[in-house]
């Protein structure tokens, strides 16, 4: 066996074929990306958010209209959310030296101390669109030149199978809860992880899969060459589906003999589907538990972080089920699936980092038989990619 | 279109003359030019700086079509344009005085000087790989401090180091990429740009440039199109394809791409590879001498062209040795492709 050459590991070959996604470090721009969630935002409130590089300041008019702006006073250069200040309605005040911005247009529409100064009315600072979707604030972040944006829906998850009726962002009776936090590590990691059949394994000592002894599978074998299917909705989102639920396309793996494993737990549970969409959103339908899906967004903040939303998504009509989903979310969901659970995830992302941003990963793979799912993800994103954020930054080289 | 050869005269001779330039993105620019001032020097005088490099006549780059009025350029002159072009209407804008009021077409945006000005910078040896017998690509990587941007199809100048000698080369990376160029250079047996990649070349290395510069550029909006490239005039149809790629929808894209013998092709895995994330690309590879890769067909890039391949609203793209660019333009042209919409990169091989 030649052991340098499989030890040193040369991808680069296979990189090619999906160069667009190698290019992405900073992200894909010119799509739909999740800023913050809903209730963050009060009327007149402001919060400071950077996706692909880009710094956007969120605010809410009096009548609950989201907008976006560039949270870069022109003056100095101070972010505004810094210590938000909206004195009349659809404005943002900068808190140094009071340039007060339009929401809608980003006009200058006056200075606190100077009501007369010449710059007024003559700069304005960038806009984003800003759309409200089930708890969600998205924005569309790419090119200033990009042109009308595609609408909002060609960046969510849909629901692409009819056996079931898990929850999907459209649904009139949605409900969610979540969390974001800033993590360590590019967003591409981040997005493969939960995609990767053969991932399971950070699970293994789990404490809530040893609790419920949950019979989680150490890996998910491929039965076909098209176990990962192709999602390619016709002026809709793209992405690639893993369907754990259909024993032709994956059979689980409880042992491995060699190595004397065996999976933990005997109780099985209804088997999950996972899909992942550009530019970067994991859907998993029947999880953490049967008839509910959990959303992650990977948003790319810079090439070395990235903003993690998770959410839970159910359906509740009746103030009784929205409060019965509100105290699971808070009791169970949370601590137990985004908190305890994921953090598996959240450690095994953070340690892929650093062969990929000091040893060029991408290029230095050695990828196996399992990785079909994460290539064909790599593939569907070079082919749907609208474009590349760029660093914005002129102290680093 | 009306062109007037010649010295006739309907102006006076000292009046200045009217001039109206059209970008491709249907503005229209108008100024004033004396009767001995050259169109480019007018031009900037009022404010519009054009898109040139040698100022004297021989690169090609600041290339426009007289489409009214009449125009000139100094006879017996070496100049970058053949007879049937000057006669199609083409003129070198640096060295163009106007006999009367003139109209010219140009064929870039008027976007393109705003969005990015050309700027002298150095920029470091990345990567230097041989891709064929005769073909290294090299990869430079540019300061973040520098306020650099190009639109594809461009190129930059690049000295040759401890020399005074600079050589043009079409950027192949994409728009995207900015910060780190890539470069197809064709190695001859001798040249100094050849000799110094050849022998002297080293990563780290510190190469002064200037750019961008050309008006080869893509069209804003998107149409069927073709690209027909010879040896490294792959470069800007790899910059362009970048390009093309992100467009929605992505239109149907023809590369028609040929060198001379297997030990010369390059980049044939590059090309695959863009074929399976580009689900409209089709790539069609010719070997002049094809002899040891009879899977390839033997021919020109144009040979491999069929008549059905070219629409009505097709524009084509074209970089490569003059040979192959002046066949091409008159087939095209066969096809019911206008002048306008066959677009070239005019190539002067300036190796020494």
């Amino acid at each position: 066996m030649a052991l340098t050459e499989s030890a040193i590991g040369n991808s680069g070959k296979v990189a090619r074929q999906y160069a667009p996604y190698v290019q992405a470090d900073w992200g894909f721009a010119n799509h739909w990306y999740p800023a913050c969630f809903s209730d963050e935002v009060a009327v007149r409130g402001v919060v400071g958010v950077t996706i692909g590089g880009h710094d956007i300041a969120i605010t809410r008019e009096d009548d609950g209209t989201v907008r976006a702006i560039s949270d870069r006073c022109l003056h100095r250069g101070v972010k505004l959310s810094a210590k938000p200040m909206c004195f009349a309605n659809k404005t943002v005040t900068c808190w140094y030296h009071g340039y007060t911005y339009n929401a809608e247009s980003g006009n200058l529409d006056t200075i606190v101390g100077s009501p007369d100064d010449k710059l007024i009315n003559t700069v304005s600072v960038r806009t984003y669109p800003a759309e409200e979707v089930a708890g969600l604030i998205f924005v569309f972040v790419g090119d200033d030149d990009y042109g009308t944006p595609p609408p909002l829906d060609t960046d969510l998850p849909v629901k692409v199978t009819d056996n079931d009726d898990t929850p999907h962002f459209r649904d009139a009776k949605i409900v969610t809860r979540g969390l974001r936090r800033k993590l360590y590590g590019n967003w591409r990691l981040a997005a493969e992880n939960g995609l990767d059949p053969s991932h399971l394994l950070v699970h293994w000592d789990n404490q809530i899969v040893v609790a419920l002894d949950r019979a989680m599978p150490l890996g998910m074998k491929a039965m076909k060459d098209d176990a990962t299917e192709l999602l390619d909705v016709e002026n809709g989102p793209k992405g690639v589906m893993n369907r754990y639920d259909l024993p032709e396309n994956y059979q689980p793996v409880f042992e491995n003999p060699i190595v004397d494993i065996k999976a933990r737990g005997t109780t099985m549970f209804k088997p999950f589907r996972v899909s992942l969409w550009l530019p970067g959103i994991l859907m998993v339908e029947d999880w953490p538990i049967p008839g509910v899906t959990q959303y992650e967004f990977y948003v790319p903040i810079d090439d070395h972080h990235h903003m993690y939303f998770e959410v839970i998504a159910d359906h509740a009509s009746t103030e009784d089920e929205k409060k019965e989903f509100e105290f699971k979310y808070k009791n169970f969901y949370e601590p137990l699936g985004l908190l305890n659970f994921n953090n598996n995830d959240v450690f095994a992302r953070e340690a892929t980092e650093e062969h990929y941003e000091r040893f060029d990963g991408w290029n230095n793979e050695v990828l196996a038989d399992a990785d079909f799912s994460v290539v064909a993800w790599r593939k569907q994103a070079a082919k749907h990619g609208r474009g590349f954020f760029q660093s914005p930054y002129f102290d680093e080289d | 279109m009306t062109i007037v050869e010649g010295t006739e005269m309907t102006v006076p001779p000292t009046e200045p003359r009217h001039i109206a330039l059209r970008f491709t993105d249907g503005q229209v620019r108008e100024f004033d030019a004396d009767p001995e001032e050259a169109i480019l020097t007018a031009a900037k005088r009022a404010g519009h700086t054009l898109v040139s490099q040698c100022t004297v006549g021989t690169c090609g780059t600041c290339v426009g079509t007289l489409i009214d009025g009449a125009a000139e350029m100094p006879a017996g002159q070496l100049s970058a344009l053949s007879k049937d072009e000057v006669s199609a209407g083409q003129r070198l804008l640096c060295q163009t005085r106007a006999l009367r009021d003139s109209s010219f077409d140009l064929e870039y945006p008027s976007t393109l000087l705003e969005a990015h000005p050309p700027v002298a910078f150095r920029a470091k040896i990345s990567r230097l790989s041989w891709v064929a017998d005769t073909v290294v690509e090299l990869e430079l990587k540019v300061p973040k401090t520098i306020k650099f941007g190009f639109a594809a199809g461009q190129y930059c100048r690049i000295q040759v180091p401890g020399t005074e000698e600079w050589r043009s080369y079409s950027i192949a990376s994409g728009e995207h990429e900015r910060f780190r160029l890539t470069f197809l250079i064709r190695i001859l047996p001798s040249g100094v740009m050849s000799d110094f990649l050849r022998d002297g070349a080293r990563t780290g290395q510190v190469l002064d440039l200037e750019g961008p510069l050309g008006g080869f550029v893509l069209e804003p909006a998107p149409r069927p199109t073709i690209l027909m490239a010879g040896g490294t005039g792959l470069a800007p149809m790899l910059s362009m394809l970048d390009r093309l790629r992100t467009v929605q929808p992505t239109p149907p894209i023809l590369l028609l791409f040929g060198c001379n013998r297997p030990a010369e092709l390059f980049h044939e895995d590059e090309l695959a590879a863009r074929v399976s994330f580009i689900p409209t690309l089709e790539v069609r590879t010719v070997l002049m001498d094809n002899e040891g890769r009879d899977d390839l067909p033997a021919g020109t890039p144009l040979s491999v062209l069929r008549p059905g391949d070219v629409l009505p609203d097709t524009v084509a793209y074209l970089c490569g040795p003059p040979p192959m660019i002046r066949a091409a333009e008159e087939r095209f042209g066969e096809l019911g492709l206008p002048a306008h919409d066959i677009r070239a990169e005019q190539f002067v091989p300036s190796e020494n």
